[in-house]
């Protein structure tokens, strides 16, 4: 065989070869840098949540002693429960308070009040009603601060301006940082956050109230979701002939997981105006129903968009993870999986469970 | 909490229904089980059904129905007074008499709107009792019926499995209802709103400005309802989105499946997966609080004028949230290639980089493209990023440096206002609605068919 003239010279190949290779290790570089950078986003946006939220999870607390005078909390001596729960326990905290710091004129008892939370008395009216054994005795308790104390606390506060345009007082400064000295003051774990609900002091505000709205929701959707799409996925993998009826039903199962949830959102409300006002929704105030009081009539419409919403989702997942156990069952020699049949006992199984 | 003990008391009538039917099945067979039918474990799912299916039917049908017979009887027993109110004063006052009824009183109620809650609430107390009698007496009535027509030849594995598959059946028939009932919904409500503003003003004009009157002779309430600046806030908002989580989502998709050894990519997939299961609240939060302000002091520091809610922050944070969409649906279609197609590039000496550029990313294109197309629908429809960081006045802009909205932000607006619900204001977030839902099926459908279509089959 005649030897052939090759196109190109072995010099320029092994000149292009070296510039290939640096192509493919700046590629290769070019896909690790869009890993990081997506990576680097993740950091950041956890970083940056847990940066800014962090000091939620503490409130500043005051130590007071507290005289729990009988004479004020339970003057009847009866111990009964609507006594004890009706007394004036402010009285009480702001005495404290006016111990610890003698004052005369009523700007500067004004001033010192306002260093404690407005729900510093019920702080007390809790302890006492649990352990009404505190009646004539004398405690130190801990009580929650205002929000601008707590504020300052945590470094929020900017004070280094003129006295008249900040938000606590050269005289509230200086009791606060007497009681620092004596480590009466500091922050502490904030339970108030996760016992407490909603509240116009920001001090006293907490996620109860929403938390319960959240698992409600979350139980009502679940509930219809996932019974209606493990259904959906069995019914379409298993038993459903390939006609235009279940091709309707696959098709419409793909778009619903493909529209905006805020979509669901219109639907379920035209669904809620329709049914709270079954006289016409004309005139039927759109805010009216959101301030309804009775809010049991919420849970139930709300579930259902969400889990409409939830459901072709799942139902997809489901099916998709039916598509993946299919091979389970494909994967079993066909005389097999006739036997089961005839055996009576075969049992659609969507393979894999969910996971996620 | 009743229909929860209803539930439950159902649910343990069901179960010692299947004992019964299987101990009478096998009572019957008489030591031989050969003799039945079936297995005695299909009687007593049989007696299931029979015990189960008509129960939970009246249960659903009675839950529907009568809330709305408790109301009617209780307004046809008003006082004439009441009766002859426009439709939405009878509504308050049928919201007054329930909530009286639930124990909430706010005073000051005429003696007969009392009465009429106090009958209310006995209605709604007979009305419980009565239901969970005929519930639970149609459980036992149909346990009973089942066990009667248990005999040897009863064909029970075959009227169960079909049973079976009608209930499934009709499960899979609520996706169809749910598009029914959205469809719709938002069609009733729009072409309410396209009566008062025609079509046209609504798709081509420029200006969107929805104030509509409060009261008859109010000033200033020319509304303009063209809905272009939403449009165009959206593609901007979107587009930008869609520059970020592509390249990124795209080179991270090929990492992972052609150069990510196990170890890693078993590490760096779940991590990525994270970024899709943030909710898109707290996204929005970190466009709002950290981003924006961020950028605004980097444009000021650089001599531009970047707006405090500028498009760039919202789709910055919108195309990170993208990314993992992008990212799995191409490593999904990238891992499809067979890799004949690669060990013969790399048979002709081709680098990696040069098979994955040439070879591998042409034939995943139509999957890539399709996933693409999936991920730009779900960037239009988001809402919380864009209702947190982007602004609320429609801005025809093509610089993503000033404030736009989009048309999720101004359907929220819209609907958690304060004006009746038969305002023009508030129709046209229906009509946006439609618009949207319109729109993401399109490219939903489109991005089927194209996967489809363009699909090479390689098995």
């Amino acid at each position: 065989m005649t030897e052939r003239k090759p196109f190109i010279s072995e010099e320029q190949v092994l000149e292009r070869l070296g510039q290939r290779h640096a192509a493919e290790k700046r590629f290769r570089f070019l896909c690790k840098l869009a890993v990081g950078i997506a990576l680097a986003f993740l950091v950041l946006l956890f970083g940056d949540i847990l940066y800014k939220g962090h000091k939620a999870f503490v409130q500043g607390h005051v130590r007071l002693p507290i005289h729990f005078d009988e004479s004020v909390i339970d003057p009847r001596g009866m111990r009964e429960r609507e006594d004890l729960r009706g007394a004036g326990y402010l009285g009480l905290v702001r005495d404290a308070l006016r111990e610890r710091f003698p004052v005369e004129d009523r700007q500067e008892r004004r001033e010192l009040y306002s260093l404690v939370s407005s729900g510093a008395p019920f702080t007390l009216r809790d302890q006492v009603v649990e352990d009404p054994s505190l009646i004539g005795t004398t405690r130190d308790v801990w009580v929650a601060t205002d929000d601008d104390v707590d504020m300052m606390l945590k470094g929020y506060l900017s004070l280094d301006l003129p006295e008249d345009q900040r938000r606590l007082s050269d005289r509230q400064l200086a009791w606060l940082g007497e009681l620092d000295e004596a480590g009466d003051l500091g922050l502490r774990f904030n339970t108030a956050f996760f016992t407490q609900a909603d509240s116009r002091e920001p001090e006293m505000a907490g996620i109860a109230g929403a938390a319960m709205g959240s698992i409600y929701a979350m139980l009502i959707t679940l509930a219809l979701a996932f019974p209606l799409g493990v259904a959906t996925a069995v019914y379409l993998e298993e038993f459903a002939p390939k006609n235009r009826w279940t091709d309707l039903i696959e098709v419409n199962i793909n778009n619903l997981a493909a529209v905006p949830s805020i979509v669901f959102g219109l639907l379920g409300l035209a669904v809620l105006l329709f049914r709270s006002s079954p006289f016409g929704a004309a005139g039927g105030r759109v805010g009216a129903d959101l301030d309804d009081p009775a809010h049991h009539h919420h849970r139930r419409p709300c579930g259902t968009p969400v889990g409409a919403a939830v459901d072709p989702s799942s139902g997809l997942r489901a099916r998709g993870y039916a598509h993946a156990g299919r091979g389970a069952p494909r994967a079993t020699p066909r005389p097999a999986r006739h036997a089961h049949r005839h055996d009576h006992r075969h049992v659609p199984r969507p393979g894999r469970p969910p996971c996620s | 909490m009743n229909l929860l003990l209803l539930s439950l008391l159902l649910l343990a009538m069901s179960s010692s229904a299947y004992v019964v039917g299987k101990k009478r099945a096998l009572r019957l067979a008489d030591g031989n089980v050969r003799t039945l039918h079936s297995l005695p474990s299909h009687y007593g799912t049989y007696a299931v059904l029979w015990c189960l299916i008509p129960a939970a039917v009246v249960l659903l049908l009675w839950l529907s129905l009568e809330p709305r017979i408790v109301e009617g009887i209780v307004v046809s027993s008003l006082p004439a007074e009441a009766r002859e109110l426009s439709p939405a004063r009878r509504g308050l006052l049928i919201n007054d008499v329930k909530n009286l009824a639930a124990g909430v009183d706010t005073g000051g109620h005429e003696p007969w709107v009392l009465e009429a809650a106090q009958r209310y609430r006995s209605l709604r107390q007979a009305g419980t009792a009565a239901l969970f009698v005929v519930v639970l007496g149609l459980a036992v009535g149909g346990l009973a019926w089942a066990r009667q027509r248990i005999h040897r030849e009863l064909k029970a594995i075959l009227k169960v499995e079909r049973t079976i598959k009608v209930l499934l059946l009709l499960g899979s028939t609520v996706a169809v209802f749910t598009t029914v009932g959205i469809v719709l919904s938002l069609l009733f409500e729009a072409l309410r709103f396209f009566q008062r503003v025609p079509l046209t003003e609504f798709l081509f004009g420029l200006e969107w400005s929805p104030q509509t009157a409060l009261r008859a002779d109010q000033v200033g309430s020319s509304g303009s309802f063209g809905a272009i600046p939403l449009f165009t806030g959206t593609l901007l908002i979107s587009f930008i989105a869609m520059a970020v989580a592509v390249p990124l989502g795209l080179f991270t998709a090929i990492y992972m499946s052609e150069y990510a050894s196990k170890t890693v990519r078993g590490v760096v997939k779940p991590l990525v997966e994270i970024l899709a299961g943030i909710p898109t609240v707290v996204y929005g939060f970190f466009a709002a609080l950290t981003v924006a302000p961020t950028l605004r002091d980097w444009g000021e520091a650089a001599g531009l004028d970047v707006a405090p809610e500028s498009a760039l922050a919202a789709g910055l944070v919108m195309g990170i949230m993208i990314i993992p969409f992008v990212s799995s649906l191409s490593d999904d279609v990238i891992n499809a290639v067979p890799d004949g197609l690669r060990q013969a590039s790399y048979g002709l000496g081709a680098t990696q980089s040069e098979t994955i550029r040439r070879v591998v990313f042409p034939a995943a294109l139509p999957g890539i493209v399709g996933g693409v197309l999936l991920a730009v629908s779900r960037a239009i429809g988001e809402t919380m990023i864009v209702v947190m960081a982007a602004g609320l006045a429609a801005n025809l802009t093509a610089n993503p440096l000033e404030a736009v909205t989009t048309v999720t932000v101004q359907m929220v607006t819209l609907l958690v206002g304060d004006q009746e619900f038969d305002s023009a204001k508030t129709l046209s977030a229906f009509a946006l609605g439609l618009v949207l839902f319109v729109v993401t099926l399109v490219f939903n459908v489109v991005a089927l068919h194209v996967v489809r279509r363009y699909r090479e089959q390689y098995d």
